[in-house]
């Protein structure tokens, strides 16, 4: 305590430090930890909506506790779960020996204080996406029926999906903020005008669960849509007048993502996978059947930085990014199940600034004339080396120098691996080119020098300068 | 109203250190192509079809007209089933895909056959001119009665022609198509009149069958004509589809129904020279 009254009167700033109070609060908890102790009552005070079923079912935790640390560190993870099921504005921990006269003697009452966020929730904005830009309002309802449930409606306008409409009803599983299943149900113009001469129109419903294992995030979804190729560009090739029309497509898919990658734009460590898989053709319903599998896989490996950037009066201002070395790998092969060629709405497509840099969007693989085609099976890959700018290193601004490559050929059901290789290693479109990697806190951008170095006949290659913006990049 | 015109934008020369920019040199290595697509060799009709009994003159009187017509006038073609309308620039059936990959529709295929002289049109331009009118008095009478019978007439829409133009497309989505269609042809068919009176639109046919009845006489070909012309494409395959709509042998079929199905049939079926010329026609460009 003395030490204290020194402090005080020594220096200007005010004493009782968080440190200090953290320090003696750690002291009390390791005095007590391991004493015996039970959660007596629980109460959740300030809900409105929420139902006390689905409280009960979220809160159920808190009580295996049977010493006093066993105890914070359940009603701690309960408030956690708390605030991630996105309900609550904030949620407040009261954790006091129990009031109740007939209680134990270590007996403890917990009470979350919560404040429900308002239910009722517009949203107006415009978003930028992997290549496309759009303007979007949405609707959500909170905690439609008191368990957690979204009730969200929602439509944008933009350069990609000319129009799109959206509803989706999700609730969490077992009140788990980890797990949510959704019915939804949809319809989008797809323009395609750019690339394939055509517009898609798609018309669905569906049925999600997204949760978490050990290994990962999964996703298992069921989709019916019916898609109409319309719109038909008066100079559009054969080949995509032959892919008019309707189609019904009944499907389930599964993937999942690890991501241990420090960001999501940027990283400079670390590693991401996923796996996609999806049967098209389930139910006997719908003239579409196919098996699909796609997997893509980034690692960045950093070497250098790490040491503390200062301004001119020392104090800490950024970490040295150091430079890193990225590489992204990706594939996909899509088989069919019946003798029918599959519609472009199902096809790959690679190329663009976010796939193999120095092609045009959609620009690798089968053509007809102007129009991308989509190809069966591809692979991707591309190198990266990502470097600090002198003097600029404490902005999110890097340069980079890479190499992509990739292709994608029309394949068939049957055909043997070999000429499958052969097939998909005859015409490689290589690119390399260096340029500044800016990374907004929404999306990153990149203008790139490129400059193609091999393509197949037909690629729609771009020389020079394209820029780039988007989320997942190679 | 023309647009007011731009000064043109200056053009800027690249000083000739800097040409190495512009890459002409890449790519370095061209591969071939990983897909070569087919072309069409030949000029190629994408029609409604097969027909009834599965031959090979299309079941929609627009695409048979111009399958038939393109014979008379000796082009050298194929026919694709292709039964998709979306695929056509005018999003409508048929449309003549002429080699390496142009696409002609309605009247840009009579432009393009009399630009390669193979056109066939009467001799006597005021024969010409009311063979004009006798086209326009079947695609509005006879069509009008057509599309009453395909899609109006309840047993046939739900038997025949339903599945004919949609059977393609996976169920349900053919239904929905096919009750959409139902409402465009109600819908077309109003533009004309006020109320869809079957004994009205049926009696109008009649009309504008005996007329051609009259017209034909005992002739191989309207207008006495020696060789078939575009009023004979069409006025065939506004028969041949009548005729060739198959007859609903459903024991359990409403009797007046089925006879509703029918009506249209035996109309032609009154006039003994245009069913002679019908068969003939078929048999002489169709087999």
């Amino acid at each position: 305590m003395e030490d204290d009254k020194e402090r005080a009167s020594a220096s200007a700033p005010p004493p009782p430090s968080y440190e200090e109070a953290a320090f003696r609060m750690f002291g009390l908890l390791n005095a007590t930890a391991s004493q015996p102790g039970h959660v007596h009552s629980l109460r959740v005070l300030g809900t409105e909506r929420t139902r006390d079923s689905f409280l009960k079912l979220a809160t159920s935790n808190a009580f295996t506790g049977m010493t006093i640390a066993d105890i914070i560190n359940d009603v701690q993870h309960t408030a956690d779960r708390l605030q991630r099921l996105d309900i609550f504005d904030s949620v407040n921990v009261i954790l006091d020996t129990s009031r109740d006269p007939f209680a134990a003697k270590d007996a403890f009452d917990v009470i979350f204080a919560v404040k429900e966020k308002s239910r009722f929730f517009l949203k107006t904005g415009t978003e930028i996406g992997n290549g496309e830009g759009n303007m979007n309002g949405s609707i959500t309802v909170r905690n439609a029926f008191g368990g957690a449930e979204m009730l969200e409606t929602s439509a944008s306008f933009g350069t990609r999906n000319s129009s799109a409409f959206q509803f989706s009803l999700s609730r969490p599983v077992n009140a788990s903020p980890d797990a949510r299943i959704d019915v939804n149900a949809h319809s989008v113009v797809r323009n395609n005008m750019m690339f394939s001469s055509h517009e898609e129109l798609v018309r669905g419903v569906g049925a999600r669960f997204k949760g978490l294992s050990n290994w990962g995030f999964h996703e298992i979804s069921y989709d019916l849509s019916w898609r109409t190729i319309d719109r038909i560009a008066e100079n559009g090739s054969l080949s995509i007048r032959n892919q008019a029309g309707h189609s019904l497509k009944s499907s389930i898919s599964h993937s999942f993502v690890r991501d241990r990658r420090d960001d999501m734009l940027l990283p400079t460590k670390g590693y991401y996978f996923r796996f996609t898989q999806e049967l098209a053709g389930v139910g006997k319903i719908g003239d579409t059947k196919y098996l699909k599998h796609e997997v893509e896989a980034s690692i960045a490996h950093q070497h250098g930085g790490g040491e503390i950037i200062r301004d001119e009066n020392g104090l800490a201002k950024a970490i040295a990014p150091g430079i890193v070395l990225s590489l992204n790998v990706r594939g996909g092969l899509l088989a069919t199940l019946d003798d029918k060629e599959a519609n472009i709405s199902d096809k790959f497509m690679l190329g663009g600034p976010l796939s193999i840099r120095g092609f045009r969007t959609c620009g690798v693989g089968p053509r007809d004339k102007k129009d991308s085609l989509g190809g069966d099976a591809y692979w991707a890959t591309g190198v990266s080396l990502i470097t600090p700018l002198p003097k600029l290193a404490d902005k999110p601004l890097r340069g980079h120098v890479f190499v992509n490559a990739g292709s994608m050929i029309p394949w068939k059901t049957g055909t043997s691996t070999s000429d499958t290789i052969k097939a998909l290693t005859a015409s490689p479109s290589v690119a390399a080119g260096f340029g500044i990697i800016y990374r907004h806190s929404v999306a990153r951008l990149e203008l790139n020098f490129c400059i193609p170095l091999t393509v197949a006949r037909g690629d729609m290659f771009k020389r020079g300068f394209q820029l780039g913006l988007g989320l997942n990049f190679m | 109203m023309s647009r007011p015109q731009l000064p043109a934008l200056p053009t800027i020369e690249l000083p000739a250190f800097l040409e190495p920019l512009k890459l002409k040199k890449f790519p370095l290595k061209t591969f071939p192509a990983t897909y070569e697509p087919t072309r069409p060799t030949k000029p190629t009709l994408q029609v409604f079809g097969p027909g009834w009994e599965g031959k090979q003159a299309s079941f929609d009187v627009d695409c048979l007209s111009m399958q038939v017509y393109l014979k008379f006038c000796g082009v050298d073609f194929d026919v694709v089933h292709s039964n998709e309308p979306y695929a056509s620039p005018k999003v409508k059936l048929p449309y003549l895909v002429v080699p390496p990959d142009h696409c002609l529709y309605g009247e840009q295929i009579h432009h393009w056959l009399q630009k390669n002289e193979k056109s066939k049109k009467l001799g006597k331009e005021a024969e010409d001119i009311e063979s004009k009118a006798y086209v326009t008095m079947i695609e509005k009478k006879l069509g009008a009665a057509l599309l009453f019978t395909l899609w109006l007439e309840p047993l046939n829409a739900s038997e025949l022609t339903s599945a004919k133009y949609f059977g393609h497309v996976s169920n349900p989505i053919d239904k929905l198509l096919a009750y959409r269609k139902k409402e465009e042809v109600v819908q077309s068919l109003l533009i004309d009149r006020d109320v869809l009176i079957r004994e009205e639109i049926y009696q109008s046919a009649a009309e504008t069958l005996s007329a051609l009845s009259v017209k034909l006489g005992a002739n191989d070909y309207f207008f006495g004509s020696d060789y078939p012309t575009y009023l004979d494409a069409v006025a065939f395959a506004y028969f041949h589809v009548i005729l060739a709509i198959p007859q609903i042998t459903d024991s359990n079929a409403d009797k007046e129904a089925k006879s509703h199905a029918t009506e249209l049939r035996n109309l032609v079926l009154n006039h003994s020279n245009l069913v002679k010329y019908t068969k003939k026609m078929y048999s002489t460009w169709l087999k």
